[in-house]
């Protein structure tokens, strides 16, 4: 179990004063479950901090109630209190754990100066935000300052919400301390910085048909495949770098016919960190190729090359279909004494193709 | 000779977008990114298969490709994608022939005559065309002083194919086109005409219903001010759709809005001149430009020049010179008393308001109206609203500078953090920006360690000309009734 590792899962869909959000809270369901998950992030039960409208609202409150709006929560207060205890161990300079995962998923927008000075900075609208005074917490100042501190090796923040700016709300820091760090810990804690979308940019949410008919952030879904599917090293270690090119490689699958911008991921100066190990190191699911012949005579042969043209395999068809699993990649399949082929991305998924 | 062994040979791949705006990644058969590039790029690779992305504006679409052992070359093109488009162009999303007739032929009309000297074309329309309701409805467009010039009645509405649309010939200058959206208040951007110029804008409605149940029946339609285009044209020419240029135009209009960067430094100058019949290509290109690391800036001055001699003193235009290191700044002392178009045009003015105050002249339209400015990438919006009156005069800077230090030092005691947190709850009569400079103060307050929030962290924070921080300053100073040190 990683005992040493904790989590601050926060997810905001009741905003009385902006418009709700369906997604939020299933976010932070699926994200907690793989957090809980042995074969996740093996997290007890107790190291996981969760912040949500549900968690914070009595029964009585009506989100679509402007009314209420000052009683909307979880309010900065509610946030902010999550970060405080690691906040005073960076305060008296202490290590408190090898990993922090920082998960945030509402409404949210990006610091509005000059775009190219503070690329990261990103806040979450508190549930009592409104188009005029948006209250926010600055998530990414939390994690910077954390990470400054060294409080844990290894800092993954992961942000499912806008990065659009509005110049009516003014990007606030949270009150943080001044204390000197040592700046070669700092240098030397690893990072995985995810956010749904690059700068001045929205992220989405989406009804997912296949998920119980429920909506999710698109982006947190991309991320949760990529946990479940991404490709271990021969060490069983899925790194970040592999976690975002898988993501960057299925979202647009994932988002269907809503458009996302890319994501941002920023693995940080240091090394790449492991976001986990699988016991079985080789592939947890290899996917499997279905190929249907347009017409079938008897005596076809399928070759197979990979991405780099050396032959696999090659096949003989006994019916009009054949069935072949492999590994994820490139791959060309041609049919022999024909100039039928077909090139194909194999991800994760069971493909079916006809040549 | 012996053949030379699969890792060791290269073959010269080509890769050709439908157009030099479009983004090219090409990615190994281990799903690594191997080059990018824009409209073109080439690159020797081993034989292998490769991905190949194209981006077109918010379309991304994947090509596998197969470089063999026997090629000698390689080259790939790739047909134009189908893009998400505000302004109505072939071969888009949500291409409709019949909007794009209609704006092209209504493009080359005059509807309304309130001036001389150029002209503004606007169109807007629904997404899906079988709404009746008129696209134009709550659109007003103004004076920069505030008179209203014409509205949705003066337009041209085309129940059947969903679009409004209006061309005024007018004065040179700045306009203000307004939308009423209701509940939501009322919101306006800004649209510069110039002489002899047409300049396009193209809108498409959104519901703006406040809907927390589907029990709401009324729908509110209005157009996204948020995501509009904008083009321009040689007054007399007609707009069309299915020009190169129209698309490119578009294309980086898309790039600036998501941050990202399709335009070539090394190529510039010539797709300028390409694409010179659509000034505003050149306006979308330099801005993109400027937001590299390390932006060129003798390309960017030389772009900035032909677009002034081209279409005159254009705000978004003189704000390319707007930096630390410009001899033309210096030399060229000019005011921008009108708002910009673009949100990159008004960071760059409030940032050289601190160097330069009279950038923005006291009382000027960007003096008064920074309060409510909205920037959402890339277009400056701003909402219209009732603001409480700011007091009058500017202040120093080293007098603002004082005020500041007096408000924090007050705001540090327990009776003036109360009463500044009292009068923040409570005060009416306090505009949105003197209400956020004392929000910064109580926030200093709780950190004592914090920096006191000077002007240049206020402009910063809150991206407003410097002039109006110090107005503001001495305004919550004097409605606070708040005494000076000493």
């Amino acid at each position: 179990m990683a005992a040493d590792d904790y989590a601050i899962v926060i997810g905001i869909s009741a905003y009385p004063g902006l418009t709700s959000l369906e997604g939020p809270g299933n976010d932070v369901d699926l994200f907690t479950q793989w957090l809980r998950k042995k074969d996740g992030g093996n997290l007890p039960k107790k190291n996981i901090s969760i912040c949500t409208s549900r968690f914070c609202l009595s029964k009585k409150f009506d989100p679509s109630c402007c009314e209420q709006i000052e009683e909307a929560r979880p309010n900065r207060e509610d946030i902010e209190k999550l970060f405080r205890p690691w906040v005073i161990a960076g305060t008296l300079g202490n290590t408190s754990g090898r990993r922090l995962y920082i998960f945030a998923s509402g409404h949210g927008f990006g610091k509005a100066s000059d775009s190219h000075t503070n690329p990261m900075d990103t806040a979450l609208y508190t549930a009592n935000a409104d188009v005029y005074i948006g209250l926010h917490v600055a998530v990414t100042a939390y994690a910077n300052w954390l990470s400054q501190a060294a409080v844990f090796d290894e800092i993954v923040l992961v942000m499912d919400c806008c990065r659009t700016k509005n110049l009516m709300h003014p990007f606030t820091y949270p009150v943080l301390p001044n204390t000197s760090h040592d700046p070669e810990k700092a240098r030397k804690v690893r990072k995985f910085y995810a956010f749904a979308s690059p700068w001045g940019n929205a992220a989405k949410e989406k009804r997912f048909m296949e998920r119980g008919n429920r909506t999710y952030g698109i982006f947190t879904i991309a991320l949760l495949e990529a946990l479940a599917k991404a490709r271990a090293n021969r060490l069983g270690n899925v790194k970040g770098e592999t976690i975002k090119k898988y993501i960057h490689n299925v979202i647009d699958e994932i988002a269907g016919d809503t458009k996302v911008p890319p994501p941002e991921i920023d693995l940080g100066n240091y090394n790449d960190l492991i976001w986990f190990t699988r016991e079985d190191s080789t592939s947890p699911h290899k996917p499997l190729v279905t190929i249907t012949l347009q017409e079938f005579r008897g005596n076809e042969i399928c070759h197979i090359q990979n991405g780099e043209l050396e032959a696999l395999d090659s096949i003989p068809f006994k019916s009009e279909r054949l069935s072949v699993s492999l590994d994820p990649g490139l791959y060309k399949f041609s049919i022999e004494g024909t100039d039928r082929n077909k090139l194909i991305q194999l991800l994760n998924d069971d493909i079916e193709i006809t040549i | 000779m012996t053949s030379k062994s699969r890792s060791e040979k290269k073959i010269p791949l080509t890769i050709q977008a439908p157009d030099n705006a479009t983004e090219i990644f090409l990615v190994s058969n281990r799903f690594e990114r191997i080059e990018s590039g824009i409209g073109k790029l080439e690159q020797s690779v081993s034989p292998g298969l490769y991905k190949v992305r194209f981006r077109s504006g918010m379309t991304q679409e994947d090509r596998l490709i197969e470089v063999g052992n026997n090629q000698s070359q390689v080259v790939f093109k790739e047909p134009p994608l189908s893009f998400e488009s505000t302004t109505p162009l072939l071969n888009t999303h949500e291409d409709n022939a019949r909007q794009r007739t209609i704006a092209s032929q209504q493009s080359g009309k005059v509807h309304l005559k309130a001036g001389k000297g150029s002209r503004l074309f606007l169109f807007i329309r629904h997404q899906h065309s079988g709404s009746s309701e008129n696209p134009g409805e709550g659109v007003t467009l103004h004076s920069l002083e505030g008179k209203t010039i014409a509205g949705m009645d003066d337009g041209i509405h085309n129940s059947e194919n969903g679009c409004w649309c209006l061309q005024v010939e007018l004065d040179p200058g700045t306009y203000r086109l307004q939308v009423d959206t209701g509940a939501l208040g009322t919101f306006e951007r800004f649209l510069v005409a110039c002489e002899n110029w047409q300049t396009l804008f193209f809108g498409m409605t959104t519901d703006f219903s406040l809907r927390e149940s589907e029990a709401v029946e009324e729908h509110i339609t209005r157009v996204l001010l948020k995501s509009s285009s904008v083009h321009m044209m040689k007054t007399g020419k007609i707009f069309d759709p299915a020009s190169a240029s129209s698309r490119m135009t578009e294309l980086s209009k898309i790039a600036l809005e998501s941050g990202r960067t399709v335009v070539d430094e090394n190529s510039f100058g010539k797709l300028f001149a390409e694409n010179i019949d659509n000034p505003m290509f050149g306006i979308y290109g330099a801005h993109q430009l400027l937001t590299n690391r390390r932006p060129d800036y003798t390309i960017i001055d030389a772009i900035a020049g032909k677009l002034e001699s081209l279409i005159g003193p254009h705000p978004d235009v003189l704000s390319l010179w707007l930096r630390k290191s410009s001899d033309r700044l210096d030399k060229k002392s000019f005011a921008l008393s009108s708002p910009p178009m673009l949100t990159r045009s008004w960071e760059l003015l409030t940032r050289e308001s601190l160097r330069r105050s009279s950038i923005v002249p006291e009382g000027s339209f960007s003096d008064l109206f920074s309060n409510g400015m909205l920037s959402t990438a890339p277009w400056l919006l701003h909402r219209v609203t009732m603001e409480p009156e700011t007091g009058s005069g500017t202040p120093s800077r080293a007098r603002t500078q004082e005020m500041l230090g007096d408000l924090a030092r007050i705001s540090g005691t327990t009776k003036g953090f109360s009463m500044l947190d009292a009068a923040l709850k409570e005060r009416k009569d306090l505009t949105q920006l003197e209400h956020s400079i004392a929000q910064a103060m109580l926030n200093q307050a709780q950190h004592h360690s914090a920096p006191l929030p000077s002007l240049n962290k206020l402009v910063e924070n809150f991206t407003v000309p410097s002039v109006a921080i110090k107005r503001s300053t001495k305004s919550l100073f004097e409605k606070l009734e708040l005494k000076q040190k000493g």
